[in-house]
């Protein structure tokens, strides 16, 4: 995955974030939207791709909340 | 009297009753124990006496023996209800037009297991991917004939279990599957994955156990 799909994705794990309990829910909601549309059209991610970005959204909210 | 001496003299004097009760017709040397009906508890460095329970019988006082429940403790060592393994087939995307073998195009041995089980995910935009599962008993698994056996293995995610049938396939979006064969009694087997588009996910895991 490259680095500009990548900031992409976890801008949109960000903006989904507060929309789903399971987080990753959100991994499946993108890998099928960037597959079916609307975020793509036939752009395939590892699922596991997915998830480690679900995961790196996840300690920068962690991190976020230990400084507060 | 020295421990030794009064070893040797426990020695002779229970060989003596035991021969003069009948107990056996001494052929060599007769060696008997004593008979205790509370376990003698040595303290380290003791020498210890062998003991008999009631009938006779020699009491063993080593780690496989219970004393709570007067029986042998019977430990096995990695049973087969602990014999399993899981392997990723394959997880990947954008899989090149092909017809592909996983593990491999020679297969993998059943060696070992009786119960084996897939579970995945296939998504395809614009093509169709088809997943079957051959197997074979020729020890010549490069040139020996693979069998299509993909109706023996069953559904497990209808509601009620019934065979997959001939294959698992995707066309123009996402199947997910769970397979299971609990009595896959074949040497070798491969799952083969035909997809005729380069855009696509591809998921495979395999799980195959003793019984």
């Amino acid at each position: 995955m490259e680095d500009d799909k990548r900031i992409e994705i976890k801008v949109k794990v960000e903006e989904l974030w507060d929309s789903y309990l399971i987080k990753s829910e959100i991994a499946k909601k993108l890998e099928s939207e960037y597959i079916f549309g609307p975020l793509g059209t036939n752009e395939h991610y590892k699922s596991s791709d997915l998830m480690d970005i679900v995961k790196e959204v996840q300690a920068d909210k962690t991190e976020l909340e230990l400084k507060e | 009297m020295s421990v030794s001496n009064k070893l040797s003299a426990n020695l002779v004097e229970n060989t003596k009753t035991a021969y003069e009760s009948g107990i056996a017709t001494p052929r060599g040397s007769i060696i008997a124990g004593q008979y205790n009906t509370t376990k003698p508890t040595p303290v380290s460095g003791d020498y210890v006496f062998l003991q008999l329970g009631s009938s006779g019988g020699l009491v063993t006082e080593s780690q496989s023996y219970d004393s709570d429940t007067t029986s042998d403790k019977v430990f096995e060592i990695n049973p087969l209800s602990v014999q399993s393994v899981a392997i990723s087939l394959l997880d990947d995307t954008n899989i090149a037009v092909a017809t592909n073998y996983y593990p491999n195009a020679t297969g993998a041995s059943m060696d070992g297991y009786t119960s084996i089980s897939f579970t995945g995910k296939f998504i395809d935009a614009d093509g169709v991917m088809t997943m079957t599962v051959e197997a074979m008993d020729d020890e010549d698994t490069t040139s020996g004939d693979w069998i299509d056996v993909t109706n023996s293995f069953i559904d497990e995610k209808a509601s009620v279990a019934t065979s997959i049938g001939a294959s698992v396939t995707v066309t123009n979006g996402t199947v997910t599957f769970a397979i299971a064969n609990k009595d896959f009694n074949y040497e070798n087997y491969r799952v083969k994955m035909v997809n005729n588009g380069a855009t696509n996910t591809g998921i495979i895991k395999e799980r195959k156990k003793a019984i």
